[in-house]
């Protein structure tokens, strides 16, 4: 639903696409999510219904499951969380730059640097993932003590926790950035000189994805695996 | 006049109701039944549901009074002693379109030409047929061949139930058996029909043969479709502890020599030796008589340490001890070796039981050096069940089995594609929000030309 922005006296035109095809994509997802959330109700009731509470055992899940699934995770969902911010960063700019330039083509070297922004998130999620990735070594878990089995698991879930702050911190800072470039390249187009006073909001756009890059770092900091 | 018979394949169809059972496990399978009468339609009889095979009395209340019994007519039973699904699939030419019965070829032609039906699964005929015999108001006679049918000089007018025992030849082979008795069948109506005896007939067995190699499915862990003769085990109440073990099979690999396979039986005094206390149990299993195939004689000894704290107890660590291996040398022998229980869940809430259909345990040469020389050893221990503290009210409480819902490499999948799907749902979103800009579209405007400045 799109806000009704024609000025008084103009007949109204559609802004988002008129002709719906197909079924709505809101009713797909409601029945899709419903009919899961209703089969996992059911199991959990039955699970705690016939006394076999204990059976739904998800410290087992952490325990169990392999400390690399979840090491290499972590370092997946850096890079790509990271380029997904970035990317939407960029498009949302470009486009903005390549209508206005159109018009004002004096826009399009001083606009760059918004798309200099959206890439250093970029960055920022390659780096993690390659400062996390350093931590994975290969050991033989049947011949680790359990103190050390332990530790491997600590690393693990420090480098899925590392990789998933990096990661969404990125995205939300792209996003950020590449709405407020968006708008700075259309401001500039029509006044020159806003641009520099806007810029001052893509800094502090920029700052939350070195927030998440700090703390990545700390949360990777001593998670070594540990091997025999 | 009922159109009941005329259909082509009546053998196939049989054939295709009972494949449905083969599939279904190890139970009893029964016997079929056929039956025909010249005169009697069949079509009031209660359908056969192809699924569970038919007992004796209602066979002989739904089927055999009606046909039989109550009728106007004559009957007659004909018994093979051995008679199995599996010969009509065999034997009975069932795969060609227009076969004429193979090895079944007269009781075919008789279920074509006269009114019939077909029981895929009947348990215990015999039994209902000396129901019949007893209940019976005429007499009754016994054949076994044509000759001795001929002998009773038999009429229209009385009414007699005869029951044929055909013979089983055992040096034919199968088929021929099968065409033999078929063929004495056929001897046999054909005689009643020259002597106008109308009759219903059932063509049944005594007993059904397994003859066929069932699959043997090879895994370690729950049989859900546990067979009703191995459920045997033996109940050990030691010192407090229930414990429940079927048998235990121990394989010992030694480096250069031939391994050692040993079937141990479990006694209800085997446990005699455990300790329980108040927060730890050592349930100790002794066998002392291991023998492999009657030669050389070893005693076992697995001993679970367990301990309880809090709201669980715990299986710390099974070990295995075997005396007797003749040439154990100064490199260790296996006495009080541990075993490798690194991908079972032993802890186990605290008024619960441990239970698991067949635990396979190896010997742990990894963490201990020293059991190099009996690396691939093995425990297998059949039907393990263990409360060794809270038992309460006299019985085994429920039971934790070592076989999850799913196996943990399930769970890392299911995670691993829900992210993957989480980013196939994004994607698909993202792109169907796609739209061209149609702002300015106006189909009945002129087109927009745009001026071509000079560059």
């Amino acid at each position: 639903m799109q806000a009704n922005r024609t000025p008084h006296g103009v007949m109204p035109v559609p802004t988002e696409p008129t002709k719906r095809y197909g079924t709505p994509l809101g009713a797909i997802y409601g029945i899709i999510s419903s009919v899961l959330i209703f089969l996992l109700v059911l199991v959990g009731i039955y699970y705690v219904l016939t006394g076999k509470g204990s059976r739904v055992d998800i410290g087992w899940f952490f325990l169990s499951t392999s400390p690399y699934m979840w090491a290499l995770t972590g370092v997946g969902l850096a890079i790509s969380l990271s380029v997904v911010g970035a990317a939407w960063g960029i498009y949302t700019t470009g486009v903005s730059i390549n209508g206005g330039g159109v018009k004002a083509p004096r826009i399009k070297t001083k606009n760059l640097i918004s798309i200099i922004f959206c890439e250093a998130v970029a960055i920022y999620g390659i780096i993690m993932a390659i400062v996390i990735s350093t931590n994975i070594s290969v050991c033989e878990i049947a011949l680790l003590s359990s103190v050390k089995a332990i530790i491997n698991l600590i690393s693990s879930f420090k480098m899925f926790g590392a990789g998933l702050t990096v990661g969404i911190c990125n995205l939300a800072c792209g996003i950020c950035v590449g709405i407020v470039g968006s708008g700075a390249a259309l401001a500039d187009a029509a006044n020159s000189t806003l641009f520099v006073k806007i810029l001052i909001i893509e800094i502090f756009g920029s700052a939350i994805g070195l927030f998440g890059l700090i703390i990545a770092i700390l949360q990777t900091t001593g998670a070594g695996m540990a091997s025999e | 006049m009922d159109v009941q018979s005329r259909m082509p394949s009546r053998i196939t169809f049989l054939l295709y109701s009972i494949l449905i059972l083969l599939h279904k496990g190890s139970a009893q399978l029964g016997t079929p039944a056929l039956f025909w009468s010249p005169e009697k339609s069949m079509s009031h009889l209660p359908e056969v549901n192809g699924v569970d095979p038919v007992n004796s009395d209602l066979l002989e209340k739904e089927y055999l009074k009606p046909l039989m019994q109550h009728a106007g007519e004559s009957a007659v039973v004909f018994l093979k002693d051995k008679l199995h699904v599996d010969d009509f699939t065999k034997f009975a030419d069932v795969y060609s379109l227009d076969s004429n019965g193979g090895a079944f070829k007269n009781i075919k032609h008789f279920m074509d030409e006269n009114f019939s039906l077909e029981i895929p699964q009947v348990e215990d005929p015999l039994k209902a047929v000396e129901g019949l015999k007893l209940s019976f108001a005429g007499a009754v006679h016994s054949a076994d061949s044509l000759a001795a049918v001929e002998k009773l000089n038999l009429g229209p007018d009385q009414k007699f139930l005869l029951i044929v025992e055909l013979q089983p030849s055992s040096d034919l082979s199968e088929e021929q058996a099968i065409a033999s008795n078929d063929a004495s069948v056929g001897e046999i109506c054909h005689h009643l029909q020259k002597r106008g005896i109308s009759y219903t007939a059932m063509f049944t067995g005594k007993s059904a043969s397994e003859n066929q190699a069932e699959e043997v499915e090879t895994f370690s862990g729950r049989h859900l479709l546990a067979e009703a003769d191995s459920n045997n085990g033996t109940f050990m109440n030691a010192d407090g502890a229930y414990l429940f073990l079927r048998d235990v099979q121990v394989h010992i690999a030694q480096k250069g020599k031939d391994p050692i396979n040993l079937n141990l039986t479990v006694e209800s005094s085997s446990a005699d030796k455990s300790l329980v206390d108040n927060s730890t149990a050592l349930i100790q299993f002794d066998f002392n008589d291991g023998s492999e195939n009657g030669t050389g004689s070893y005693q076992v000894k697995i001993v679970f340490n367990t301990t309880r704290n809090g709201d669980r107890w715990t299986i710390n660590q099974i070990r295995l001890t075997v005396d007797g291996i003749a040439e154990a040398g100064p490199n260790g022998t296996l006495s009080d070796s541990p075993l490798r229980t690194d991908d079972l869940d032993l802890v186990v809430p605290i008024l619960y039981s441990y239970h698991c259909s067949s635990m396979k345990m190896y010997v742990d040469y990894i963490r201990n050096k020293g059991l190099v020389n009996y690396a691939g050893s093995y425990v297998v221990l059949n039907g393990l069940q263990m409360q060794p503290f809270n038992v309460q009210k006299g019985a085994f409480f429920n039971a934790q089995d070592c076989v999850g819902f799913f196996t943990r490499g399930i769970w890392m999948g299911i995670f691993s594609s829900l992210i993957l799907l989480a980013i196939l749902f994004f994607g698909v979103m993202m792109v169907l929000n796609l739209s061209t800009p149609d702002r300015f579209d106006d189909p009945k405007g002129k087109t927009i030309t745009i001026a071509q400045a000079e560059d």
